[in-house]
């Protein structure tokens, strides 16, 4: 009798807690007016809906929930819209019997209440009935994405099974809701199968948590069963093209150092910022870079840029750093607007801007043409004169400097072929104490053809300037041409053709007589390389010949050598299954091309190196050996003789040595030496030897060793110093706060304490802070301090 | 065209006789010097010419008279051989004062006649610029001391290279020894160094910093520990990059030549420097045999190529210590790896 | 207006099908029997009666007798419509047999080679089964790899019993428990042994599905680095 009462007992609980309207409450509060609890199915997303009043009190309601079992309350802020709050437990935390839940308000005067009021301590939280999955549930088979699975965005589509329905279900009547937004027009139904791709319906799901919600129905069009669930989608910043939003990624970084040198100090602030966005293939990016080593008597330092792009165009602008063909311009600032179209295999790029801001020079001193001559001033390099009477010595300043560059070119995937222009031109009104302005034109072309997969590739590339090393006086008249150029003039030349030109000519260069090359039969303002690379039999082997004309110039690449010809060649090769590497090279130059020297310099550089890596129990080991020799063959005693020959050699090893705990060893000596043959004998000589040891005591902290030696002689002035540092990597507050000490004497001659001590606190996922105090004493030299403070943070 | 000689030379004649010579005159050359190199143009002769680089003056005395100068240049090519004249030039008359080249042509200093050798001219020319020596002599014409200078022009390289540190090594920072190619004709060196902020600014715009690490005249030597002329301390894990001015005395200020720029590192003997995490990363494509990867590793040997950092997908960046972390998991399951592809 | 939306949005879901999907002439001729649920570097597609591979793109609905093959460091997630998993690793050829009856799908899965692992999701008189070129596997349980050569078939079991049948010399059948190894190669011999650490470490890495991206940030530029991610 009493097992019966209490199946009935247990029956009559059940149908209770199932005749729950699946919640609908009314609590006593005084700012929620209602809570609803939508869909507690195992393992299907809860969702909880609060009505408010009293909204403008309100800071924030946080959700707590609490599964059957625990202990503590799960907290989730929810989401607030007018006059109501929402918020979705994932799935995946759905669980039968129930869960208990409260709310609790957050309001602006900073009190709170719960709802229920006084829970969960002096009133019990509610609870709701998880319902268990049920067969109907099986029947609608989700395929993708699996339930509460984080899917990116280019990655989504939704797929549906109704293998299991029965027959009296109607595939076609069935509904896909995301969100609550029937979606299922957009749903392609393919027999048992109902798939949806999102991205061919933009902005129906973008980022954050979803809701997926199938109802089917019957062939009587009755609603039979319908199941939910909930997935969650992310994009992926910086990578590839991967929503129909504007996805933005901001990266911020502050830093201000104090350096002390001695009694001097120098403040240094920087700002740096940076921005990537992009909405649907195309791309913003931007720079600003503010820095307070800006002055105005130097090149600029503060950097601002911008940049949009897609597929078949970009437009910089601000300081980019425009790249052409190597010979005319790579890697120099320009600050003006960079530019490129695409069209299948066709390109155009365009620059324009200044790569030089005008900076003025400045009047030393004046005196008179008497004095001028009488104490041989005249002919000093920084004296100008300023009028008849008067000369002055001036500090000279720098021209503004504009540069246009164009390129067109074909390409594919195995072969590139294209033309160059580039124009360059100091604005000679720009400052009023400035050394000669120049101007500067270059033509280009190169090609390149690769071949078997790009195992045989062939590059080269030419180009040919014309410069203009004085424009002050401008373009010269007619007569003039007639009277400086021609038979028996040093600037040789045919005046007829040369007037013929110059109406073409000018509107490129400006023509006087400080235009050059004035001997480009000899090629001497044409550079060209050409180089072949193979790729084969685990080799990565290069020849290539240079060429570069002793007066070929482009102002948007200063710093390449000239007066050079030759070759090199070098191979790589990869052994025994990646596990070492040999590589070998030589060069051969020799300057003097069009015979303005004394004599021709032979620079012969030949560098080996082999490198082992056995991934066993055995050492990394790196040897390289390189020697320079360079030489004109001029007696020893010729103020022009060039003798001199350098050997450097390298040996590195490096060892994992793991006894539970991991430590590295590495030992590096290197030794240089020159032998100059010559009369100013710098030799030189300098022998350096590093051992460090590093040991991973835990994951949380490290600790370094080390001992430095080197030794050195330069034009018999010796130096010697032994370092020894120690110190230490530590991490806190759940790998945080990293602390990193390091410090240690260095003896012989150079007398030196080091200490540095390097803090980063990432404070949240996104916002980090550093500190960097560094401390050194050099007996009888310097005391010198760094104490710097960054801060960084990511959006 | 033998008229107009004979007829130009009775003039010059007539000229010269008619110029008033009261007393002896003397003129003395000063040439700007050294002078390595020059433009062609600088030994231009001809009326009507402004602007010509200012590199011999011409001190006469006494002053005031009328008096007729007689330039006479000789030119002994570079590979040897003896002086041959290359040009002269006669002024017509004009009131003796100190003037320089660079008055030649003008109003009252102007050309009568200038002859030139058009063999040499043209030896010349096909160098592109003043080679070997030049011997200048100068003249008052009807008597007069004359003077005479030689100006030897090295035409030095017009850049030059860093023979040490090598681009992309590591050194001690007490250790970095610089040295480069002797310019021949060069007055004095200067070297600069800079720190590279990142590895994404170029080295032009390195070098270009507003307060660099060193920035000091050397003299003539081409050899130096970087350590002795720091102004400020450098720091371990900082890279850097160097590049030597050489000074090319001349008119105008003269020129500069510059050598090319290097980057080096100072030796961070702790991990998460830029140096370690780029070389443990080679170490890592290394280990994929198949390929994976081969693009970077290449850039990271060939080009110098250095890791900047790591960013997830949703754009936070890895903190150095998570990074040799990620680098180490995966060199010991390199088959985690899918793909390495360069982003466009 | 409301016809025209429809009308566009009909036209698009065709275009999907075009795009995205598969050829909607041949999908009208066969019903789908799985999806490519993800595609991961280099994957290809084979229809039936053809002999031309073509790239597979996540989202594809494959039919009886399709083919799917891997290249290096790739990977195909085959979900048949029982939700039954296939992971198809690197360098692996399969083929896709299966059939619909009702609310009923048996499957047989043809290994040509490589790796794949399985996490089958089917009822009690479903038939699950694998075959390679030198045996033939019922799968009665839940989860297992197999990894193919031309000469010998490795199957780890890892949870319930497969029946394994060797197909040349007899065609001897064994069972195969969870927790165990079969060899079968192609003289037909079939050998059982308790599953090795490294065997299990194979069988764990087979799983992993999920990937990750970094972005690789160089002085020259950025790299993607994708790897599969522990699951």
């Amino acid at each position: 009798m009493i097992e019966r009462n209490r199946v009935v007992l247990s029956k009559l609980i059940i149908i209770f807690v199932l005749l729950l309207p699946v919640g609908i409450y009314a609590q006593v509060s005084n700012y929620i007016s209602n809570v609803e609890v939508l869909n507690s199915k195992e393992g299907e997303p809860l969702t909880v809906k609060a009505d408010l009043f009293q909204v403008a009190a309100v800071n924030r309601i946080l959700f707590y929930y609490k599964l059957f079992g625990e202990t503590e309350f799960t907290e989730q802020e929810m989401s607030l819209f007018g006059a109501a709050a929402s918020t979705t437990v994932s799935g995946e935390k759905i669980a039968p019997p129930f869960i208990e839940y409260f709310l609790r308000v957050e309001l602006k005067d900073g009190t709170y209440e719960a709802y229920p009021i006084g829970a969960p301590n002096e009133a019990a939280a509610l609870q709701v009935s998880i319902q268990p999955v049920s067969e109907k549930d099986r029947q609608i088979i989700v395929l993708s994405p699996t339930p509460h699975e984080s899917v990116s965005l280019n990655d989504l589509f939704i797929s549906i099974s109704l293998l299991r329905v029965p027959p009296s279900i109607d595939n076609s009547a069935t509904k896909v809701f995301v969100d609550d937004n029937d979606v299922t027009q957009m749903v392609l139904f393919a027999d048992d199968l109902l798939l949806f791709y999102p991205e061919n319906f933009p902005g129906t799901i973008g980022e954050g948590n979803h809701v997926l919600r199938v109802e089917i129905y019957d062939i009587e069009g009755n609603f039979y069963h319908s199941i939910t669930t909930d997935f969650n989608v992310f994009a992926e910043k910086g990578v590839g093209i991967y929503a129909h939003t504007f996805n933005t990624f901001f990266d911020l970084k502050g830093e201000s150092r104090n350096e002390r040198f001695n009694d001097e100090e120098t403040w240094y602030n920087n700002f740096d910022g940076k921005f990537r966005g992009n909405y649907r293939d195309w791309n913003f990016n931007a720079r600003l870079f503010i820095t307070s080593e800006e002055k105005q008597y130097l090149q600029p330092q503060n950097r601002y840029f911008g940049e949009v792009s897609n597929d078949w165009m970009f437009l910089k602008f601000g300081d980019n750093f425009p790249r052409y063909q190597e010979l005319l311009l790579d890697g120099k600032r320009l600050r003006g607007v960079t530019g490129g179209v695409k069209i299948d295999f066709f390109n155009v790029q365009a620059s324009y801007g200044q790569i030089n801001r005008s900076v003025e020079g400045r009047l030393l001193s004046t005196f008179s043409a008497t004095q001028a001559f009488e104490d041989s001033l005249i002919l000093y390099p920084n004296v100008i004169k300023i009028d008849e009477t008067t000369y002055g010595n001036v500090n000279y300043g720098t021209y503004g400097r504009n540069l246009f560059a164009l390129s067109t070119f074909a390409e594919g995937s195995n072969y590139k072929f294209g033309i160059s222009y580039l124009h360059s031109k100091d604005n000679d009104e720009s400052i009023e104490y400035g050394g000669k302005p120049e101007e500067n034109a270059v033509f280009g072309t190169e090609l390149k053809l690769s071949f078997d997969r790009q195992r045989i590739v062939f590059e080269n590339e030419a180009a040919f300037s014309i410069y203009n090393r004085d424009i002050r006086t401008g373009s010269l008249t007619e007569e003039d041409i007639r009277n400086l150029f021609g038979d028996g003039s040093l600037l040789g030349t045919n005046p007829d053709d040369l007037i013929r030109l110059k109406d073409y000519l000018e509107g490129i260069i400006t023509i006087n007589q400080y235009l050059g090359p004035i001997n480009p039969e000899e090629f001497s303002s044409l550079a060209y390389e050409s180089a072949l690379r193979l790729n084969y039999f685990n080799n990565n082997f290069k020849v290539a010949y240079l060429y570069r004309g002793n007066d070929y110039t482009s102002f948007g690449n200063n710093y390449l050598r000239k007066d050079i010809q030759g070759f090199n060649i070098n191979d790589r090769v990869r052994l025994l299954d990646n596990k070492a590497f040999f590589s070998v090279g030589y060069e051969r130059l020799t300057d003097n091309l069009q015979n303005t020297k004394q004599a021709t310099t032979t620079f012969n550089t030949f560098n080996t190196s082999v490198s082992i890596y056995p991934r066993a129990d055995f050492p990394n080991i790196t040897l390289g050996y390189t020697r320079y020799d360079n030489n004109n063959d001029l007696p020893s005693d010729s103020i022009y003789a060039v003798n001199n020959g350098t050997n450097s050699f390298l040996a590195s090893l490096s060892y994992d040595l793991n006894t539970g705990i991991v430590h590295n060893a590495r030992l590096s000596v290197s030794t240089s030496s020159r032998e100059d043959e010559t009369f100013t004998n710098s030799d030189a000589k300098i022998t350096t030897g590093v051992l460090t040891f590093n040991s991973n005591w835990s994951d949380e902290f490290t600790s370094l060793f080390s001992a430095v030696y080197s030794s050195s002689e330069i034009a018999g002035f010796k130096y010697s110093y032994t370092t020894i540092t120690a110190g230490g990597n530590i991490k806190l507050l759940e790998n945080k706060l990293n602390l990193r000490l390091t410090g240690g004497p260095s003896f012989g001659d150079l007398e030196r304490i080091a200490v540095d001590l390097i803090v980063d606190y990432n404070i949240l996922t996104n916002f980090s802070i550093g500190l960097q105090s560094r401390y050194y004493k050099i007996k009888d030299l310097s005391n010198n301090s760094i104490v710097g403070l960054t801060a960084r943070w990511i959006m | 065209m033998k008229i107009l000689k004979i007829v130009l030379l009775s003039s010059l004649l007539l000229a010269a006789a008619s110029v008033d010579i009261k007393a002896q005159h003397t003129v003395d050359l000063q040439v700007f010097q050294p002078l390595p190199e020059i433009d062609l143009s600088a030994f231009i002769y001809t009326n009507d010419i402004s602007g010509l680089p200012r590199i011999m003056c011409f001190l006469i005395n006494p002053k005031g008279d009328q008096v007729v100068l007689e330039l006479n240049i000789e030119w002994q090519p570079a590979n040897g051989g003896s002086f041959q004249e290359l040009l002269s030039v006669v002024t017509n008359p004009f009131t003796a004062r100190d003037f320089c080249n660079d008055e030649f042509g003008s109003s009252d200093i102007s050309i009568a006649q200038s002859t030139s050798n058009q063999t040499a001219i043209e030896e010349l020319r096909r160098s592109g610029r003043p080679t070997g020596k030049f011997r200048i002599n100068v003249n008052i014409q009807g008597g007069g001391d004359g003077d005479s200078e030689i100006i030897e022009f090295s035409n030095p390289a017009q850049n030059f290279v860093i023979l040490t540190p090598e681009s992309g090594s590591s050194h001690d920072i007490g250790a970095v020894l610089a040295s480069w190619e002797d310019i021949a004709g060069a007055s004095s060196y200067k070297v600069k160094v800079a720190e590279r902020s990142s590895p994404t600014q170029s080295l032009d715009d390195a070098i270009e910093s507003g307060n660099p690490y060193v920035d000091a005249d050397v003299g003539l030597v081409t050899v130096a520990n970087l350590r002795t002329l720091l102004q400020r301390e450098w720091v371990p894990g900082q890279e850097m990059v160097m590049q030597i001015e050489a000074n090319i005395p001349g008119p105008d200020g003269g020129s500069k030549l510059f050598s090319n720029i290097v980057n080096f590192y100072l030796s961070d003997l702790t991990d998460g420097s830029v140096k370690m995490i780029t070389l443990e990363l080679t170490e890592l494509l290394q280990l994929l045999d198949d390929g994976t990867g081969s693009d970077l590793l290449q850039d990271i040997i060939d080009n110098g190529v250095t890791l900047l950092g790591i960013r997830r997908s949703d754009g936070t960046p890895l903190t150095a210590d998570e990074i040799m972390r990620l680098l180490d998991f995966l060199k010991n399951n390199t088959n985690t790896i899918i793909d390495l592809t360069v982003v466009n | 207006m409301r016809m025209t939306i429809n009308l566009i949005l009909m036209l698009l879901i065709m275009c999907s099908t075009q795009l995205i999907a598969q050829n909607s002439e041949e999908a009208a001729n066969s019903k789908s029997v799985a999806i490519l649920n993800k595609v991961v570097k280099d994957v290809e597609h084979q229809k039936i009666q053809t002999d031309d591979w073509e790239e597979a793109k996540r989202g594809m609905t494959l039919q009886d007798g399709h083919s799917i093959r891997t290249g290096g460091r790739s990977l195909a997630l085959v979900t048949f419509l029982d939700k039954s998993l296939l992971r198809v690793r690197e360098n692996s050829i399969v083929k896709i047999f299966s059939s619909i009856e009702g609310t009923k799908q048996n499957k047989n899965t043809q290994i040509d080679q490589g790796v794949v692992n399985f996490d089958v999701s089917k009822q009690q008189d479903e038939e699950f089964k694998f075959t390679t070129p030198t045996g033939l596997a019922s799968i009665r349980g839940t989860s297992g790899y197999f990894e193919v050569i031309p000469d010998k078939t490795w199957l780890i079991v890892e949870e319930g019993l497969v029946e394994v049948k060797a197909l040349s010399n007899g065609g001897e059948v064994q069972n195969v428990g969870a927790g165990n190894t079969a060899e079968i190669d192609k003289e037909g011999n079939i050998s059982i042994r308790p599953t090795t650490e490294d065997e299990k470490a194979k069988l764990n890495s087979s799983k992993k599905d999920k990937t990750i991206k970094y972005i690789i940030e160089t002085s020259e530029g950025e790299y993607e680095l994708e790897l599969f991610d522990e699951n």
